[in-house]
């Protein structure tokens, strides 16, 4: 049963170390033991896990109430991880036997641990450790020979394996069977010998194996990268967000000296549990790419010269003015990346439309560039995505359209498979190729590559010819939905996508019996041709099934990079301003900024490339963002880049597009710099400063704030801080985003 | 007092296995009695004998049959354990080898009474022919119409399949059997409290009626003759019904199996299976290896029967009755009893998986002849910290025997480690009998099961 959103707990009355308290019926006494501050030690028992029960740590002492107000204990200790809270439950975690009990049990799983704390990486940070200063014996009465086993065995190029110094808790084993998915881990052998390892001692090939090394509550799975390079004790960490994807993973940041060492997940229930993938906790250290831009640059004699911050601001800005006031506002044109944070995005479209008077700005390297604004999604709202990341557990169906959900969105997928695992959520898949997420789906669709507008077209169709009467009335427009899809019937579907009318039926009957549906839509929607009636018609289908204004159900196209959502909250585009503003509504703006602004909409990223070809846009600006590499068109960005008359490419490393540049300036990585991103759920998260910066770089919003000082003469914003204040200013949403709200969590803009 | 022959009374009688003969001698009236009664009634007459579950713990059969919903919402399994692993155990290798039909005709009336759609005889793997021989009464009892669709024209449908096991001791643990009989590892589930019960939520997550073979043996005799019959054989004990079987084993004339009334004493027990060979008595262990040993001098007036073993100190078990005279030596006994349970262990669990290794080890050093007296303290504390603490009863079973034998010959542990040798060490008997000494092949390092990793290891360079 998907788990409802809103649900009230039951309560029961329980009783732990002699204080009552009310706890939800159900929940594990190891957590309601947190709730009076007693201390219960754990190995195997993992908050997002199943618990098992395995390791014996948490033995407590428990009893129930009997009818006549006596309490009956029970003769042996109980294992408070598995034991679920009911009525008249009294538990005691401090009795002289339960301490002889835990020192019992770290006197077994000691002796045969190589005790090599002193080169242990877990050293300092080890829950064995910790629990055996408190709870341990201080001597082992063993004097056998110990158990001897390989000690350093790479599963993969992550993951290293020290067996001696498991304890066999088996949450590694546990991870991949439940959370994963990939069943990679499985215990060998039996009894003292029991060994976690790959089946068939074959590589660890997970995607989210990361997760193992932290989850392992001794030195046994080390990782890779990090062994040997730092201790806990001097190491410096730093909570931030991971910027791989839109997910927008909690992270915390750890650096020795000023040098990342690793990435660790930082909990957090809304997005990311306490889980990573591998792409973010192993990613490239950016920082110390050895092709950093280091200082502003100018292209002198046909090299990149270094010069100061002043020469290169006076170069953009007299080059820049010099080509508006020749060729008009649209002789210039600036391309934002979606790297770049919330304030980065607003001070950038700022420059562009305060301080140059052009609306020539994008962010947008997908093949679908039309309309964002509300009218498109009607009456869905703003163009984004409706659900947030626990709706997955509260809905009844996950249709994945579009998308290699493990790729594109691996947070998304692991809550996805939970959801169907813990759940028993149902997904639909929808995908030219076998993907991960097929192996929980009920039914995969799979068609012909392009197809997607005849599928989406196909499912129309089927539902509204499914769905009970009852159910459709007072679906604006239906008539003229039924009419746009009525030649798609499933002959011409599977002419068009391969996808047999049978299955095509199963898929809609699927859709048309669930109660809510959350429709997650990717990269195949992005880059479809004909995106805007994809779009449209997925809208339909979302409309038609009644979930455009259920909760727990809705239509979510999710941004493929890190701050997607956020560049089109901020106005990153040619024909809207911040907060889903037409050009129409500049008024407000216009007050707040202090200045009249440009009325002509601009020119979306494509046909931005195509006026530099031309030579009507002599001016580019381009900031964190590689469209040389990145754009779906490569050649044409290439081919506009090498002709502009003058590139100014803002960014942390020299990319491919940097080396076209005419102006390098050095823009701080994502770690050296403080900001927020959104995510795709619409969740503002902040990042914090964990590392300093490397050369002469700064922060994108202070490059901006810069210039636009230099443009406008006004007092520029001196920290994101500020920008975030006039962000809320401007988008009312964002007003509830400002950095005093945000916390460690972050905080979901609503819909208004 | 002699055997009280009930469900080894014809099973001398050749080719009692197949279905002609053991229906001659009134085989099946039970089933057919049993579908003529309304399934609670069936359940009933199961309350009434006071039949208790054989397989050791001795929990009232009636309570688990009783257990099962009355609907079927969700399909409902029986389940035979004939994973007998116990050492000193082959009751249930007598009973499916010889009187398969007993069985099946068990399962058959389980299934009837617990509504249930299918049965699974769970039969340990080292028990091929046991396997053939029930396989085939399976087969036999399909073409008399008395398993398939419509039993015996009462529109009752019920299948029943033979499992074999993998070997593993551990597997003869309810929850672990249902976990192996799922292709899962042979590991231990959690149990209530913890979760529900198997006959709400067990195999499959269905309920499911778990029995050992000899309790769903004993059902047609119960059917047959009627629950009140049943009760009163051995009613002379506090409350255990009925008759019980036990493997003699160890230093007696003629081991073997002897079906007895409860309250029969212990020593007449003895007296059946020839009496003590060798010398005079020792110990007895009356339950097999996992229950604590009794010394000859509490022999002479221990009842069989749950309560009254129980007062002794150790308890009925499976029935795997080991005897040992007076040349045998404790120490040693102690240690292959340990070395089992080492080797049995299935290592889910830290106390059974650290706590029964360590026990070898030490038992180990103290036969090499390098124990130190706080090694009897320590051996007892190691008990302690596994009794009670474990996932399963593995645990449990693991520590009784070796605290048992250290409280009731304490004065041999200290003679071994003091002498350097056991106190028998001397005697021709002893060392006649005395098994190979595994003990000095073995080296304490023998768990490096590290073979294949360092192959792997090897091949990645």
């Amino acid at each position: 049963m998907p788990r409802p959103k809103h649900a009230e707990p039951k309560l029961v009355n329980i009783e732990i170390n002699g204080i009552a308290l009310q706890v939800p019926e159900g929940e594990y006494l190891v957590d309601a033991a947190k709730r009076v501050e007693a201390d219960v030690p754990v190995f195997c028992y993992h908050k997002y896990m199943e618990a098992v029960g395995m390791c014996r740590m948490c033995l407590v002492d428990v009893g129930y109430k009997q009818p006549d107000g006596s309490v009956r204990k029970m003769p042996k200790p109980q294992a408070s991880c598995t034991l679920p809270c009911s009525e008249g439950m009294v538990a005691w975690t401090e009795t002289e036997q339960i301490i002889k009990d835990r020192k019992a049990v770290l006197e077994f799983l000691l002796i045969n641990h190589p005790l090599d704390c002193p080169i242990c990486d877990r050293g300092g940070e080890c829950p064995l450790q910790n629990n055996t200063q408190f709870y341990g014996p201080s001597t082992s009465r063993y004097i056998e020979i110990k158990r001897h086993l390989p000690k350093s065995l790479p599963l993969s190029d992550h993951v290293m394996l020290d067996l001696e110094r498991c304890i066999q808790c088996g949450r590694c084993v546990r991870f991949t069977e439940e959370v994963s998915g990939d069943a990679q881990l499985a215990f060998l052998f039996r009894g003292a010998q029991t060994q976690p390892h790959t089946f068939q001692l074959t590589e660890f090939n997970s995607r989210f194996s990361g997760n193992v090394i932290e989850i392992c509550p001794v030195g046994a799975l080390t990782s890779r990268r990090y062994r040997f390079r730092a201790r806990p004790w001097d190491i410096v960490t730093q909570k931030t967000i991971c910027t791989g994807c839109s997910n927008g993973c909690n992270i915390y940041l750890d650096s020795r000296g000023g040098e990342m060492v690793r990435i660790n997940a930082r909990e957090n229930p809304q997005v990311n549990e306490t889980w990573t993938c591998d792409k973010g906790k192993f990613q490239p250290n950016i920082m110390r790419a050895p092709n950093r831009i280091q200082q502003p640059m100018i292209r002198k004699d046909g090299a990149l010269q270094p010069v100061e911050w002043h020469e290169a601001y006076a170069l953009i800005l007299e080059r820049f003015q010099d080509e508006r006031d020749k060729g008009g506002v649209n002789a210039v044109a600036g391309f934002a990346g979606q790297r770049m944070t919330n304030e980065d995005l607003y001070l950038f479209q700022k420059l562009f439309r305060a301080g140059f008077g052009s609306n020539n700005i994008d962010h947008r390297l997908t093949r679908y560039q039309g309309d964002l604004n509300k009218d498109l999604y009607t009456p869905l709202g703003t163009f984004a995505p409706q659900n947030e990341m626990r709706d997955l557990e509260a809905t009844s169906l996950i249709f994945i359209f579009g998308s290699d959900l493990i790729d594109e969105q691996p947070m998304v997928y692991l809550r996805a498979r939970k959801a169907w695992h813990r759940f028993g959520v149902k997904a639909l898949v929808a995908y030219p190729v076998p993907t991960e997420a097929e192996h929980f789906a009920e039914n995969a669709l799979r068609y012909q590559p392009g197809s997607e507008l005849a599928l989406a077209s196909g499912l129309l169709r089927a539902l509204l010819g499914l769905l009970p009467a009852e159910k459709l009335d007072g679906i604006e427009g239906l008539e003229k939905i039924r009419d746009s899809v009525a030649s798609c019937d499933p002959g011409w579907v599977e002419a068009q996508t391969g996808v047999a009318p049978g299955v095509l039926e199963r898929a809609a009957r699927m859709i048309a019996d669930s109660p809510s549906m959350m429709l997650l839509a990717g990269e195949k929607v992005w880059n479809h041709r004909e995106a805007q009636t994809l779009i449209h018609m997925l809208t339909q289908i979302t409309r038609v099934t009644g979930n455009a204004d259920k909760e727990e159900g809705g239509l979510n196209l999710m941004p493929l990079a890190a701050n997607g959502q956020g560049a089109i909250d901020m106005g990153a585009l040619p024909n809207q301003l911040p907060g889903y503003r037409s050009l129409a509504e500049k008024a407000s703006l216009e007050a707040v900024w202090g200045c009249t602004l440009p009325t002509e909409p601009g020119l979306a990223s494509d046909a931005m490339f195509q006026a530099c070809l031309e030579s009507s846009v002599k001016c580019l600006y381009i900031a964190g963002a590689n469209p040389v590499a990145e754009h779906y068109d490569p050649t044409l960005a290439a081919r506009a880049v090498q002709s502009v008359e003058f590139l100014v490419v803002q960014d942390v490393l020299m990319t491919e597009t940097a080396q076209y540049a005419d102006v390098a300036l050095p823009a701080c990585a994502f770690a050296e710099r403080e900001g927020t991103y959104t995510n795709f759920e619409r969740r503002a998260q902040r990042t914090w400063q964990a590392v300093p910066p490397t050369g002469e770089a700064k922060p994108d919003w202070r490059i901006f704030s810069e210039l636009l000082l230099r443009l406008t003469q006004q007092t520029p914003a001196f920290n994101p801080r500020e920008v975030m204040k006039e962000v809320g200013q401007v988008f009312p949403a964002y007003a509830a985003c400002a950095y005093d709200h945000l916390k460690d969590q972050g905080v979901r803009w609503q819909q208004g | 007092m002699a055997e009280y022959k009930l469900l080894t009374q014809h099973i001398d009688v050749p080719d009692f296995y197949q279905m002609q003969v053991y229906e001659s001698l009134g085989g099946y009236l039970g089933l057919k009695k049993a579908v003529e009664m309304e399934r609670q009634e069936v359940i009933d007459e199961i309350k009434k004998s006071g039949l208790r579950g054989r397989g050791g713990a001795g929990f009232p059969a009636w309570i688990k049959w009783n257990g099962i919903p009355k609907d079927t919402s969700k399909p409902h399994y029986v389940i035979c354990n004939s994973d007998e692993g116990e050492p000193g155990t082959f009751k249930d290798w007598e009973l499916m080898h010889k009187a398969p039909h007993q069985l099946v005709e068990g399962m058959i009336i389980a299934g009837y009474a617990t509504l249930a759609k299918a049965g699974y005889i769970y039969i340990r793997g080292e028990y091929v022919e046991c396997a053939q021989r029930v396989r085939h009464a399976i087969d036999q009892a399909y073409e008399a119409g008395y398993l398939g669709k419509n039993i015996l024209g009462k529109g009752f449908d019920y299948d029943l399949y033979v499992h074999m096991g993998a070997g593993s001791y551990e597997c003869g643990e309810e929850s672990a059997l249902m976990s192996s009989l799922m292709g899962e590892r042979g590991q231990p589930r959690l149990k209530f409290p913890h979760a529900p019960l198997p006959t709400i939520a067990g195999v499959w997550n269905c309920p499911t009626l778990i029995n050992n073979c000899e309790t769903l043996s004993v059902a047609p005799h119960v059917i047959n003759n009627g629950g009140e019959w049943y009760a009163q054989i051995g009613a002379s004990t506090k409350n255990s019904r009925g008759t019980k079987l036990f493997s003699v084993s160890g230093h007696v004339n003629k081991p073997g199996n002897y079906e007895i009334e409860f309250g029969t004493s212990l020593m007449e027990l003895i007296e059946l299976a020839g009496g003590v060979s060798g010398g005079a008595l020792k110990a007895i262990i009356p339950g097999g290896s996992s229950m604590p040993i009794l010394p000859a001098d509490q022999c002479q007036d221990a009842i069989l029967g749950y309560e009254e073993l129980m007062e002794k100190g150790t308890m009925v078990g499976s029935g795997g009755c080991m005897v040992l005279n007076e040349h045998s030596c404790i120490v040693t006994f102690a240690w292959r009893t340990a070395e089992f349970y080492a080797h049995e262990s299935c290592g889910k669990c830290t106390p059974c998986r650290e706590g029964t290794r360590w026990m070898v080890q030490i038992l180990e050093r103290i036969l090499q002849g390098k124990g130190r007296p706080e090694d009897i303290e320590l051996l007892l504390e190691v008990c302690d910290q596994i009794d009670g603490r474990s996932f399963c009863a593995l645990g449990d079973a693991a520590a009784w025997p070796v605290r048992g034998m250290i409280k009731q010959f304490r004065n041999e542990f200290e003679y071994f480690i003091e002498h350097g040798k056991s106190i028998v060490a001397d005697r021709p008997e002893w060392q006649r009998m005395a098994p190979p000494k595994h003990y000095e092949r073995y080296n304490p390092m023998r768990y490096d099961y590290t073979y294949g990793i360092e192959r792997a290891l090897a091949g990645k360079g």
